[in-house]
């Protein structure tokens, strides 16, 4: 039989093989030839591979562990699947702005905001310190990272800049296949509030000025309580407002931003909840936006119960989907790992990360590396490698 | 000589197709196994619509691009159906996939069964048969990639040597050849 040899493949063929290659045997075969080192830089290439990634394997986890002892350190690392090990590296917590290692990263914040993961880019934004204030995009995979400062605003008088509460998105726009970065900059409520947008294939900030809901009565709650979702980014927001009455209300709401339309809108929470404080976080279930909420019932059994928003931002599809429970011993509920399993963090001296499979009811201890027992993991969000890499100004390769 | 796909049950009556090889042999496969290749599915059909009496074994299904080797295999590999398209659960379900994927021949009798699949508009066997192909040249080195696609390369020597120190660590752990 007359054999076919590998070179009498047709191109398209080839590609559906590269296409299925990890990111780092691409960047070696990127030397083997002119035409694939431009075929990996093409960008229908690069979203064919990242779409092929998400189908074939299973999430890495980006862990974001907080100092808790009034240090304002942040570490993120990488956990790789088979999630028993995250890498031989080690941590450095290091007296200094930033750091990045092979799967870790560890930075002094002044103030701590946020970071989110779009197609294997990683954004961390907050104040770093009183020399640089602004955000980073990263890409682990091809070891590159990217500053991107601020725009420059100036405080109204006798504000310092840390009466300001600054917040922070990051999404991605289909229409546009642009990487966004909003800013949102609240001085209080006697003086207006800042929202600029930046974009990655402009490289630029431009001032949003129509932001269709007054942003001034509303207060970001903590860090992590935020989620990317198709295109639209969520948080957890106090609104304060005023009743028929003229009486001063204060209740929980959530703030999203259209990351196409550019636009704000505020959704209430599933049901009118009297429980201010209650433990709460975003998830994603079934490609639609979840609320796991924490209902301790003793000192150490807790329940979680699952609410889906069925259809994207139409507030009456909220929909209580399941009841997981009673647990032992769980602190804070991080989200969905994969259908059926939850990644939650347990509550021991050691920085555990448990897998709970809601079909079988196991749970499973995700060996997790030692940090500091100061540090606690506040945030996890599932990473998928990617090739998309960054121009412009102050791109760097390590 | 006629390759007779195995039934343990004789008398039951599932529809056999005839499929002739490159290599003129015969090769005689249930309906169901046949009409996962989509163009044998369109060939079948347009005799049907043609000629309605023609239905049944009489039909022989010409296959000039595919040698009755690289149909053998392919005609396995419907049978056991592996699952591997789907997502492994947990990294041990990956290695035992990627086993699997392995049990299917040379990195060059993958290239047949990748162009034989193509040709029969196989999807799934496409998908299974790329990732093996995939996973055999993932931690090989340039110079194994080059020969085995039959490519010269085409950057200068100082180029690429610069490029391999910047990314260095893309070239450690690679695979002997």
């Amino acid at each position: 039989m007359e054999r076919l040899r590998a070179s009498d493949l047709a191109v398209e063929l080839l590609e559906n093989i590269l296409v299925r290659l990890p990111v780092k045997s691409l960047i070696r075969f990127k030397c083997v030839e002119k035409s694939w080192s431009s075929l990996f830089e093409n960008p229908s290439f690069i979203a064919k591979h990242h779409r092929h990634s998400c189908s074939i394997t299973i999430p890495s986890f980006l862990i974001m562990s907080q100092d808790d002892s009034g240090g304002d350190i942040i570490i993120l690392s990488l956990l790789h699947p088979p999630h028993n090990d995250v890498d031989d590296t080690q941590v450095h917590i290091v007296d200094m702005n930033i750091r990045f290692d092979t799967n870790l990263i560890s930075m002094r914040f002044l103030r701590s905001n946020i970071c989110a993961c779009i197609n294997g880019i990683i954004c961390i934004g907050g104040s770093f310190s009183a020399d640089f204030d602004g955000f980073f995009l990263w890409n682990p995979a091809i070891r590159q990272y990217k500053v991107v400062p601020y725009p420059t605003l100036h405080y109204p008088p006798a504000l310092h800049f840390f009466d300001t509460d600054n917040n922070f998105a990051f999404g991605y726009d289909n229409n546009s296949n642009d990487y966004k970065v909003v800013r949102i900059v609240n001085y209080g409520r006697d003086y207006n509030t800042f929202v600029h947008v930046y974009t990655l294939n402009t490289d630029s900030w431009r001032q949003k000025i129509d932001t269709a809901i007054d942003l001034s009565n509303i207060t970001f709650l903590s860090t992590c309580e935020e989620k990317y979702l198709n295109g639209v980014y969520h948080w957890f927001c106090i609104l304060k407002d005023t009743d028929k009455h003229g009486r001063v209300f204060k209740c929980e709401v959530i703030l999203s931003f259209d990351m196409t339309k550019e636009v704000f809108r505020m959704l209430s929470l599933p049901e009118f909840r009297n429980v201010p404080r209650q433990i709460k976080t975003f998830a994603l279930f079934n490609e639609c936006l979840a609320l796991i909420f924490l209902n301790k019932r003793r000192t150490t059994e807790a329940n979680l119960e699952i609410w889906v928003m069925r259809e994207s931002g139409v507030q009456e599809s909220w929909t209580k989907q399941l009841v997981v429970g009673p647990l032992l011993g769980i602190r804070y509920p991080l989200g969905f790992a994969k259908n059926g399993e939850l990644l939650l963090l347990v509550c021991d001296d050691d920085q555990t990360i448990a897998l709970y499979n809601i079909g079988s009811q196991e749970i499973k201890n995700l060996q997790f590396r030692d940090f500091p027992s100061s540090f606690k993991t506040s945030q996890a969000i599932s990473y998928v490698e990617s090739l998309v890499s960054f121009k412009g100004a102050n791109v760097v390769q390590y | 000589m006629s390759n007779t796909s195995e039934n343990p049950n004789p008398s039951s009556s599932s529809a056999k197709i005839t499929l002739k090889t490159s290599d003129n042999e015969l090769f005689e496969v249930e309906e169901a196994v046949a009409m996962k290749f989509c163009t044998v599915k369109q060939y079948f059909e347009d005799e049907k619509d043609n000629d309605v009496a023609a239905r049944g074994s009489s039909t022989v299904i010409p296959l000039p691009n595919v040698h009755s080797a690289v149909l053998a295999r392919l005609i396995s590999y419907c049978k056991k159906l592996p699952q591997s398209n789907a997502v492994a659960d947990n990294h041990e379900e990956e290695e035992t996939k990627k086993k699997e994927r392995k049990q299917y021949g040379t990195p060059g009798d993958l290239v047949d069964l990748i162009s034989a699949a193509n040709y029969l508009d196989f999807k799934e066997g496409l998908e299974f048969f790329n990732q093996a192909l995939a996973d055999h040249i993932q931690n090989k080195s340039v110079e194994y990639v080059r020969k085995f696609f039959g490519i010269k390369g085409d950057f200068e020597p100082h180029e690429e040597e610069k490029y391999r120190e910047e990314y260095a660590w893309a070239f450690e752990g690679v695979d002997e050849d």
